[in-house]
This record gives C-alpha cells, sequence and structure tokens, in this order.
C-alpha cells in the first residue's frame, strides 16, 4: 500500500509544479517538496507518529486529484493544516518532548483499549485531557517563545492529531447518534423536491456553479477525521457560496438573511452522510476557546441549517401544504423500495462485527480472505476494511447473486448459510470478507434473517427468490442516486449494531406509508 | 497579536426582523476601520473588528442571523454562548419593533441576565415615516434592562456609541463573572468545612454552609 505512495507524489508534484509555474511561486513549490519529502521518508520508517497522518493524506490525495477545480484557498488551507501538523509530529519527536510525547501516546492507548464510554464522558475526559496538555505544551521549551499565532497552529494540530487517532471511538459513539443521521439522510431524500423558489432565495442570488462546488465541500467533510479539517470544508462551501458572482456583485459581505437560506439548500442538495454525528464530533472535541471567527461562525450557521432540516414542515416553506405532504409521499415510495432492498442486500454473513476490537490485520489480508472462505468463517481476526474494498465486494456479490439466482442450489445454500448468517448476527465468530464465489450462494437465506418478522415486523413484505435478483441489480442504481448508499456501506462495515438502526428506521418509514 | 485562550474575545449577536438593516449597520461600523485590502479577503457575512477600551483590548465578533420568520426557531443555537446581543428594529415600522420585545422575552427566559441587551432602532434618516417613538422604546429598553441607541446605516449615526456601549459592559459583566467565579472557588472549601460541621452539629450545616457562600 505504501509502496504507490512516491509515484503518486511525483505526479502531484508534476501537477503542482504546473500550477505553480504560472503563478511565479516558487516559495510554494520549495513547500510542496519539502512535504512531498516527508511523505516518502513516512512511508518508509513507518513510524507511529507518521502512518496515521499518512494514511490520511494517501486517501485525501486521490480526491485532490479529482478535484482539481476547488479553490486555491482551500489548498492552501489544507497544506497550511498538513505542514502545521508535520511541524507538530516532529517536535514531538525532539528528544526533550520525550514526557509530553509519552502522555500523548499512553493516552491514545489507553483510551482505544480502555472501556467504552458514553458521548459526554468520553467529550469530558478528551477534552480535559487536550486542556491539560495544553498546557504542559504552552510551558514547554518548545513551544513556550513561539508567538501566539504559531502557538494556536500547534495546539490544533495536537488537537487534530488526538481526534483522529481515537476518531473510531468518539465519532458518532452510540445507537441515537447513527440513528439520528440515517433518519436525516432519509429525511432529506424525501425532501428532495425542495427547490430554491421554496426557500425564496431570489433568483439573483442564484448560481449553480459555486453551488455545486459547495456541495463538494459538504460531502468530503465526512472523510475527515478531526474537527479541524471538517472545520475547513464548511469553510470551503460557506465561501463558496458568499463568493459566488451573483450572490456577491455588489457587497463585499453577504448577509445571512441571503445565505442561510442557500446554505439550506445546499444542505439538501449534498445530502452529506452523518451530518449529524459530524456536528455533534466539532462542538463535542472543537477546542471552544479556539473555536471562534469565521469557521465557527459558518458552523453554527451549519448546525442552524441542519436544524431547519431536522424540524422543517410546510408552514416553514413556501409551498402549499397539501402539495408538501404529497411530494413527501411519493418521494417516500423510493425509500420503501430503498430500505426493504438494503435488509436483504446489506446483511449479509460476511460482515465484519468485531472489527473495531482487534487489531487490524498486515497487508497480507486479501490472500487470507481467500484461505478463510475454504475453512469456514472462524478466524477471530477479521480486518477492518477500508471503504472501497466494501464497495467492490458489495458489488460482485450482487452480481454473483444474480447470476446464482438463474442456476443456483437453493438447498445447498440454505445448509451452509444458516449458521454463517446466524453467526453474523450473533455477533459470536465474526467471518470474513471473501470474493469467491461459493460464498455468494449464502446470501438468499440471509434475506429471510433480515427481513424476519420480529424485527421488521408486517411492514416488509419482501420474499426473496430468484427472480428478484436482476431487479434488485437495476434497484441499485436508483439507491446510489439517492446518495443513500456510501455512508451505510461504511457503517455496516464498522460495526454490527449499524444492522439494529437500519431495522428500526426501516420500520418507522415502512409504517408511515 | 492572536490570543491563544480566547479571553478578549466577545460575541455579539445581531437579532432583529429581515431587512431591518442589521447587516448594514455592522458593514458600516466594521468597514470603517477595515482596509480595502482585508475587505476582498474576507468576502464572507462574518465580520469581527478590535477595539481598544481604556487597557482592554477585545475582539468583536459579530454573528449576524436571518431574519425571516422561518428560521426564527434557529435563535437558540446563535445567541446560546453570545456575550451581547444587538437587537435592530426599523424606526419606521412598529412590527419590527414588537419583534424586539419578542426576542427580549425569549433571551431574558433562555440564557437570562448573563447576556448584555442593546436595542437599536435604525433608519433614523427616514424620520418622516417614523412610527416608534424614541421616548417610548428608551422607557421600553430601561425596563428590560437593556441599552437604547438611535442609527442610522446610511448617515454612520449613532453606531460607535452602540457598540462601544455593548462592548463596554460586556467586558464589565465577564470581569464580573470571573471574580464571582474565583469567589466562588475560593469559597469551594466552605462546603468541606460544613460538612465536617454537619457531621458533629447536625442540621446547621445547611445554614452555615449558605452563609458562606454569600461571604
Amino acid at each position: 500500500m505504501y509502496s504507490n505512495s512516491p509515484t503518486k507524489a511525483l505526479s502531484r508534484e508534476e501537477w503542482q509544479a504546473l500550477e505553480q509555474s504560472s503563478l511565479k511561486a516558487v516559495g510554494t513549490i520549495v513547500g510542496s517538496l519539502k512535504t512531498i519529502l516527508g511523505e516518502v521518508q513516512s512511508a518508509i520508517d513507518g513510524n507511529s507518529f507518521h502512518q496515521n497522518n499518512n494514511s490520511g493524506d494517501l486517501y485525501s490525495e486521490g480526491k485532490r486529484h479529482e478535484e482539481t477545480e476547488v479553490q486555491d484557498s482551500f489548498q492552501a488551507l489544507a497544506q497550511q493544516r498538513k505542514s502545521d501538523y508535520e511541524d507538530f509530529i516532529a517536535c514531538m519527536r525532539q528528544a526533550n518532548a520525550w514526557d509530553l510525547r509519552t502522555r500523548l501516546q499512553r493516552f491514545v492507548k489507553t483510551f482505544n483499549e480502555g472501556p467504552r464510554y458514553s458521548r459526554d464522558v468520553s467529550r469530558e475526559v478528551v477534552q480535559n485531557f487536550l486542556i491539560d496538555m495544553e498546557n504542559w505544551m504552552l510551558q514547554h521549551p518548545i513551544w513556550m517563545n513561539r508567538t501566539a499565532e504559531l502557538q494556536i497552529r500547534a495546539l490544533d494540530s495536537l488537537e487534530q492529531y488526538v481526534t483522529t487517532r481515537i476518531h473510531k471511538r468518539i465519532f458518532a459513539p452510540d445507537m441515537m447518534s447513527r440513528k439520528r443521521d440515517s433518519e436525516l439522510r432519509m429525511r432529506i431524500a424525501r425532501l428532495r423536491f425542495i427547490g430554491p423558489d421554496h426557500l425564496d432565495i431570489p433568483a439573483t442570488n442564484r448560481n449553480d456553479e459555486s453551488w455545486e462546488k459547495s456541495v463538494k465541500a459538504l460531502q468530503v467533510m465526512s472523510e475527515r477525521t478531526s474537527p479541524i479539517e471538517k472545520l475547513d470544508c464548511i469553510l470551503e462551501a460557506s465561501r463558496h457560496i458568499c463568493s459566488a458572482p451573483t450572490l456577491n456583485g455588489l457587497h463585499t459581505t453577504v448577509s445571512a438573511d441571503d445565505f442561510l437560506p442557500v446554505l439550506v439548500y445546499i444542505v439538501l442538495r449534498a445530502n452529506p452522510s452523518e451530518l449529524p454525528s459530524n456536528i455533534d464530533f466539532i462542538s463535542d472535541y472543537r477546542s471552544r476557546s479556539r473555536n471562534v471567527g469565521e469557521a465557527a461562525y459558518f458552523f453554527t450557521h451549519l448546525a442552524g441549517a441542519l436544524h431547519f432540516i431536522e424540524t422543517l414542515d410546510a408552514t416553514r416553506l413556501s409551498i402549499e401544504p397539501s402539495l408538501f405532504d404529497r411530494l413527501m409521499e411519493s418521494e417516500d415510495e423510493n425509500i420503501y423500495s430503498f430500505v426493504t432492498d438494503l435488509s436483504s442486500i446489506k446483511i449479509t454473513p460476511e460482515i465484519d462485527v468485531s472489527s473495531q476490537d482487534f487489531p487490524p490485520t498486515s497487508t497480507n489480508s486479501s490472500a487470507d480472505a481467500g484461505a478463510g472462505s475454504e475453512h469456514g468463517e472462524s478466524d477471530p481476526n477479521g480486518s477492518s476494511h477500508s471503504l472501497d474494498e466494501l464497495e467492490s465486494d458489495w458489488e460482485q456479490k450482487h452480481i454473483l447473486e444474480a447470476g446464482d439466482g438463474e442456476n443456483g442450489d437453493p438447498s445447498g445454500a440454505g445448509e451452509t448459510s444458516r449458521s454463517n448468517a446466524g453467526g453474523g448476527l450473533q455477533q459470536q465468530s465474526p467471518p470474513r470478507w471473501s470474493m469467491k464465489p461459493q460464498l455468494s450462494k449464502h446470501l438468499k437465506p440471509t434475506v429471510q434473517i433480515a427481513s424476519s418478522p420480529s424485527i421488521l415486523g408486517s411492514t416488509v413484505e419482501y420474499s426473496p427468490g430468484p427472480q428478484d435478483s436482476p431487479q434488485k441489480l437495476g434497484k441499485k442504481k436508483t439507491l446510489a442516486e439517492l446518495g443513500l448508499l456510501d455512508s451505510v456501506d461504511r457503517r455496516f462495515g464498522e460495526e454490527g449494531e449499524g444492522l439494529g438502526w437500519l431495522m428500526m428506521s426501516g420500520a418507522a418509514a415502512g409504517s408511515k406509508t | 497579536m492572536a490570543d491563544v485562550r480566547g479571553k478578549n474575545n466577545y460575541k455579539i449577536v445581531l437579532l432583529g426582523e429581515g431587512r431591518v438593516g442589521k447587516t448594514s449597520l455592522v458593514l458600516r461600523y466594521v468597514n470603517n476601520t477595515f482596509s480595502d485590502k482585508q475587505q476582498t479577503t474576507i468576502q464572507a457575512s462574518f465580520l469581527s473588528k478590535r477595539i481598544n477600551i481604556g487597557e482592554n483590548t477585545c475582539n468583536l465578533a459579530i454573528w449576524d442571523t436571518a431574519g425571516q420568520e422561518r428560521f426564527h426557531a434557529l435563535g437558540p443555537i446563535y445567541y446560546r454562548d453570545a456575550d451581547g446581543a444587538l437587537l435592530v428594529y426599523d424606526t419606521t415600522d412598529t412590527e419590527s419593533f414588537a419583534k424586539v420585545k419578542n426576542w427580549v422575552k425569549e433571551l431574558r427566559k433562555m440564557v437570562g441576565q448573563e447576556i448584555v441587551l442593546c436595542i437599536a432602532g435604525n433608519k433614523i434618516d427616514l424620520d418622516k415615516e417614523r412610527q416608534v417613538e424614541k421616548s417610548e422604546a428608551e422607557e421600553y429598553a430601561a425596563s428590560v434592562g437593556a441599552y437604547h441607541f438611535q442609527t442610522s446605516a446610511k448617515l454612520g449615526k449613532g453606531i460607535e456609541e452602540t457598540f462601544l456601549a455593548l462592548a463596554k459592559k460586556m467586558i464589565e459583566q465577564r470581569q464580573e463573572n470571573d471574580s464571582r467565579q474565583s469567589a466562588r472557588r475560593s469559597g469551594g472549601n466552605a462546603p468541606i468545612l460544613v460538612v465536617a460541621d454537619d457531621t458533629s452539629n447536625g442540621g446547621s450545616g445547611a445554614a452555615s454552609g449558605s452563609k458562606a457562600c454569600n461571604c
């Protein structure tokens, strides 16, 4: 995985150099070269301090190629964050910072391996630790004599480091937050009919081009693992709204009267995954004393927009109440099929329910997985999978399932899968993902378990059969269009308890129809 | 320059009906000292200003809010941790003044006396169309413990005074809070002593506890 890093970095260098040379920004090239060097070095030495940072950057690097049009300011901000972070790591690795380094590492280790706390307790524990660390850092010779601005950046990097390392434990920590996330995604999908007119956004304030960039920035937010990086995304999204030529033609400043309706509309368009959890995450873990200025202001607007969307009804929009209800209902149908679809597809024996409790396996996991499927799914060292792997696995299984429906062997498949599916749901022996065709046979009986009356009640009338498979394949497209797939995939990949919230929201959506 | 602990940062939230001139009021206030160069880089609806009052430097972060009725319920999200609120009404529009009264009620109910209130009657340049009398508004402001100023964003009248009064009061309030907090902290030992009393003297412990707090 890391062996790819140098080649990637080189292509980025070229790309950046091209851009920079036109601007004659020699200094920036030197800066980017330095970061590339740092990246290569970290890829080689694989130090624990660097590892996390690096893997995150590899991911965002791919993103960056995709979105070359993203504004310079955003890149500059990301670049600065990165160099701040690298500086922080470098300082922490200095010999005379050993006591701080030890404290930091010990905290991360204890927090990740210790008991799980509730959201409130986690917040207190982490915030208290950060405040202590900040005090120690500010009294330490390395940071003591820096300017206040550099001190603030160092403290931000500290926050970034800690929250990233314990992100899995503190982000969307309970069922409640997951449920709220999924409910919002469903809700926004149902509110897709809302247009700028319903929010009284004047025609002069509309600018699709900048809005598109805004939408993208919001969607990227979920991929970031620290509050400050998420705030950067919010800032970026808001700046695109504010700097839209039509909106900002006459004034240099946009009033909130103009801004908020547009932001609401952008959120509806973007339907960003895990938005409530992201908002909670930032308000819980962003340092309160440093959450000031523009970023805090726009963050609050986003929280406002979220609240507005969660509570809105026909009276809050410029729309006939009867029309509002009718449009909501028509969207319901899509969602209903989505839920039944998901409950049949997603709850598969391969779901790795306990990936978090086990250390990630080494790079040979793909080879391992092939072997794993042969001697059953009893390997407890189930590895955690990246979003991409899940996605491709999902697709493959889907295709295989379709084929299976035509010439599959139902009796044989049913026999082997009962135990597998049961194991997956009861969270006993966590099974492994596999690309092997024979595993796909297990999928059909799982459907019965997923839509068992005890959980979903009579609302789900979906009965699996061979003839359904191609239809389901077709449905996948609609789901992707809804923009609902990615978050679900991710959550199922992360934790088995995800099954619960889907059932609940599925039942809720079903009962509404 | 920057302030690591954020001790000098003050947040003012702007409340009022749409189109009463909230935004232009702040623009007028902030623009006077902002250089043109800074203006172009900010390009956003967030405005802040650094002012010196006596020995105190303070950074005022001025948070604009959407005035449309449909967003009214979002109020608490914005004013929750504000140090001050500037409630703007249009002197030519009685309804906007009624709205200010609603905000005052809500703020006092939700955040109590912690927040400094300042009411600004804007658009006094349109004196011919005036509907809200100055005396009436001043009387009301006094009754709820708020400042009252008459402003005109168009003419740049009364704006400096408004923000200065607000800033002074916010600094005062924060110092008061800090001293009250430190008093509470130093008084924090008292209950421990009281507990010791409590075990020996029984019921009288609670009384002595409250005395200790009042001191």
